[in-house]
């Protein structure tokens, strides 16, 4: 037994349930994990959706079934990319967050500084002034 | 040993070797049997991996990378992808055996209702196909493929069309 029928058969009701269960799980995980697939199976990705296209053109009820399973799982491998995206941009904010504080520690320190040495400095004066 | 057999040798020791790796990949797969089995919140499903090398897998450099990373790819998501892989290969596995083995059962000149002529023609799939382009050059080639006695695969039938309307 084929594990899975090709799009052909699915969208003309044939192959075993399990048969036609693997080819929608191959549309929706095929497309959701594309980058992590070889590129053979890329190719057969390719060619089942290209089948789904032309069936599509006939409006097929089993090819807008499988065309949903498509759908669902660009709108999810965009979600991931997004969550992701949004994820690496917080890290940033963050990194840059702590970064401008540790500035505005050091600057703080400078300010100090140099406000120390000015009192130093006056003191100085004004003893020398007072001798 | 048979061909299976060592197939699923070499996919335990592979899989057994990423769970040491990628500690997300233990309690949710396991191999029984042929199948690969994957545990997911009770939920079980399993694909037949015994006509299958596990680390063809790794072509993908970038699934090479990952799969031992447990904050990159866990359990369900290499189950998922190996499931993919398997499901590919069967079906590029088909279509090879399968257009190979089309042939064209029957061929008829018609006309659309423009009056133009048009080619159409039924494999032994039952799959229906016309062709517009140079329709009587299309007749003829059949015919010729035909005058041989034997089927007219499609495969050949395509290319001699090809050779034909590009010579």
């Amino acid at each position: 037994m084929a594990k899975a029928i090709r799009v052909q058969d699915y969208v003309e009701q044939r192959g075993t349930p399990m048969e036609r269960y693997n080819i929608e799980t191959f549309i929706y995980d095929g497309i959701k994990y594309q980058s992590l697939i070889t590129d053979s199976a890329v190719q057969e990705l390719d060619h089942a959706i290209s089948k789904i296209d032309e069936a599509l053109l006939n409006k097929n009820e089993n090819a807008l079934s499988l065309d949903r399973y498509r759908q669902s799982a660009l709108q999810e491998r965009e979600n991931i990319a997004l969550q992701s995206s949004q994820a690496r941009t917080l890290k940033l904010e963050q990194e840059q967050s702590g970064e401008q504080q540790r500035a505005g520690y050091i600057n703080a320190a400078i300010l100090l500084a140099v406000v120390a040495n000015l009192g130093l400095l006056i003191a100085v004066t004004l003893i020398v002034l007072n001798l | 040993m048979n061909l299976n057999t060592q197939i699923m040798n070499d996919n335990i020791l592979y899989l057994n070797e990423w769970m040491k790796y990628n500690e997300s990949l233990q309690g949710v797969l396991q191999i029984v049997g042929p199948d690969l089995v994957c545990n997911i919140n009770g939920h079980t499903e399993a694909i037949d991996i015994s006509d299958y090398y596990l680390p063809n897998i790794l072509y993908n450099p970038t699934l090479r990378e990952q799969i031992k990373d447990k904050n990159k790819i866990n359990g369900e998501d290499l189950f998922r992808i190996i499931r993919v892989n398997v499901i590919a290969e069967s079906l590029k596995n088909q279509r090879m055996v399968t257009e190979n083995d089309l042939y064209i059962t029957k061929m008829e000149m018609k006309k659309d209702e423009n009056g133009q002529s048009f080619v159409s023609f039924e494999d032994n799939y039952g799959h229906k196909f016309k062709m517009a382009k140079n329709p009587e050059t299309v007749w003829n080639v059949y015919q010729k493929l035909l005058s041989t006695g034997t089927k007219v695969y499609l495969n050949d039938f395509k290319r001699e069309v090809e050779m034909v309307n590009n010579g």
